[in-house]
């Protein structure tokens, strides 16, 4: 049985030297066994990545252009040793551009439409209709409407952080109001609206808005390559995308695997600090 | 709060003819129809009746939180429209906030209607030391047994000082080892504050215990079928229960009870 004790509160209290190091000891030895087996799905992955390319793998899929899982390597052992820095500060530049302004918003109109129907009516309608349109399709009015391409490329990232956090957060806040033994307690104990939504709605709302952050993370990087396909000379979308017209294969692949990487990085990350806004929640996984 | 007990004018709760309906499925169905009863300030009162006869109803109702088809309720004079911090409510179901800590979920009302000079944290403070939990202010409700969570739930209540009670079988879902010292505190602080308290329950034994009064209620839809006085002595305690009087008390709320509960079976059957 695995289980993660998101809120060891009591640990907090009595934390000494000894018992921290006795603690950090108990969790290397608890996690080893996930630890092990994540390691072992990458590398089976890798091998098995390698052996289709290794044998020409052609049934649907054709495995015969793409490159090993060496050649790929050494693709980015080359780009690493060909100033990388330019391309990964513009591309982690326009994530967390579109992440941010995409949260913040995402949050905020969320909030409004999952709480309040006049403003739903009036907003949720025109947002729905842009919302099934792809980031590639905005490309020509991104270049159009924005000033420089910098800013029409933070536009794209932003879309596809926006809408997975708008949806998740209404989504949440309705679900809290449903609730409505939480909201009776507030209203018998003297809560007027403003505080059932600051100390209910809010705090209830946020594991479901957590997850439409770490989609939106996600959904960013997703967008990056779409988005730079504007720029002009760095970024790691742009270096994929570039890779793919001179046709370059193994560079394309390393793209891929960067955008991969920083992705779920940045999701954990993401997942992290929510995380630690909801210190109350005990989870426990196979033990249910 | 000592001068609440020297002069304990407030908390009357009046209950002037009313009826609650639901609408469900384009059908008008009458919870209540046609009650009325007085509560008077410091008194324990008991509503007793079989499982849907419309008890969380009419506490419901007396919290504010449904209004009533007709008739009004009103407390100490005032009609009752919405939720004040005056009643506190104790529910059905475990209701603690799980993010905040047990010492935040008692000093959330404190905190929002601010009056006298106890800060939110000495009430909070204070509570915890009578419900027996000050080791446990800063844990989550999730980390408390279902017995303690429920008693925070009555400190929460209480922390607003209000000047009703409404209980609606909070101890429903103890052992029943739990209950009978859930029961005994229970009456260790109506003692001490001196409020009115009105108690849902389903359970005799339960209600004779503890009440002053219990109004016993009927069926579909849920009249006040009698207002049974228990004059048994206090301050009650486990003798109380195996005395005479409370035999003969719990005997006549049995054979009451057993009427009303075969004819609620037979008409949701129906
Ligand atoms: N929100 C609602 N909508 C429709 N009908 C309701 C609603 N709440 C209660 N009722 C109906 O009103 C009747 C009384 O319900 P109530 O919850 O007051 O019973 P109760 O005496 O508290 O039962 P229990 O002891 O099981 O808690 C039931 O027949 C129930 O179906
Ligand atoms: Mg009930």
């Amino acid at each position: 049985m695995t289980s993660t004790n998101v809120s060891s509160k009591s640990n907090f209290y009595f934390k000494s030297f000894k018992k921290e190091r006795l603690m950090l000891w108990e969790l290397i030895r608890i996690n080893s066994k996930t630890y092990t087996r994540k390691l072992i799905s990458i590398i089976l992955f890798f091998l098995l990545w390698e052996f289709l390319c290794w044998i020409d793998f052609n049934f649907i899929i054709n495995f015969v252009f793409v490159p090993t899982p060496v050649e790929v390597i050494n693709a980015f052992i080359q780009f690493i040793n060909d100033s990388p820095w330019v391309h990964f500060k513009a591309s982690i530049l326009r994530v967390i551009g579109g992440f941010i302004s995409g949260s913040i918003l995402g949050i905020f109109v969320g909030l409004l439409i999952g709480s309040s129907k006049i403003l739903e009516d009036l907003l949720a309608t025109p947002l729905e209709l842009l919302r099934p349109i792809p980031a590639v399709a905005w490309i020509p009015l991104a270049i159009l409407m924005f000033p420089d391409a910098e800013s029409g490329m933070y536009y794209i990232t932003f879309v596809g952080a926006f809408y997975p956090i708008l949806i998740s957060t209404q989504k949440a806040v309705e679900n809290s109001l449903s609730d409505r033994l939480m909201i009776r307690v507030g209203q018998s104990l003297g809560a007027n609206s403003f505080q059932l939504f600051k100390d209910i709605i809010v705090p209830s709302s946020l594991p479901g808005i957590s997850a439409g952050l770490v989609i939106g993370m996600g959904n960013a990087w997703f967008c990056l390559v779409t988005a730079e396909i504007i720029a002009g000379r760095f970024g790691i979308g742009y270096k994929t995308w570039e890779s793919y017209v001179i046709s370059e294969y193994p560079p394309i692949v390393m793209g891929m695997v960067l955008i991969g990487l920083m992705g779920a990085f940045s999701s954990f990350i993401v997942l992290k600090i929510t995380d630690s806004f909801m210190p109350w929640r005990t989870i426990s996984k196979d033990g249910i | 709060m000592n001068q609440n007990v020297l002069t304990r004018t407030k908390g009357k709760v009046v209950i002037d003819n009313i009826s609650i309906s639901y609408s469900s499925r384009n059908e008008q169905i009458y919870a209540l129809k046609d009650i009325s009863a007085t509560i008077n300030p410091g008194e324990f009162v008991c509503i007793l009746g079989p499982s849907g006869c419309g008890k969380s109803s009419l506490l419901n109702g007396i919290a504010g939180f449904v209004n009533p088809s007709n008739g009004k309720i009103s407390l100490d004079n005032k009609e009752i429209n919405k939720p004040s911090p005056e009643m506190g409510m104790v529910f059905q179901q475990y209701s603690l906030y799980p993010w905040k800590t047990v010492k935040e979920n008692i000093s959330f009302g404190p905190s929002i209607n601010k009056k006298g000079d106890e800060s939110p944290e000495e009430i909070a403070a204070k509570f915890l030391d009578m419900i027996g939990l000050s080791k446990y202010a800063n844990h989550y409700p999730n980390e408390l047994s279902g017995g303690m969570q429920q008693r925070v739930g009555i400190a929460r209540a209480l922390a607003n000082y209000p000047d009703v009670l409404l209980m609606d079988e909070p101890f429903g879902a103890l052992d029943s080892q739990t209950r009978i010292i859930m029961q005994e505190n229970l009456l260790k602080i109506w003692r001490e504050f001196k409020i009115t308290v009105v108690f849902v329950t389903h359970d005799i034994d339960e209600a004779v215990f503890l009440a002053d009064r219990i109004l016993l209620m009927s069926t579909l839809p849920g009249k006040i079928k009698r207002d049974l006085k228990i004059d048994l002595p206090r301050p009650r305690d486990k003798e109380t229960t195996d005395s005479k009087r409370f035999i003969e008390l719990r005997q006549i709320c049995h054979s009451l009870i057993r009427e009303e509960s075969i004819k609620a079976f037979e008409k949701q059957n129906q």
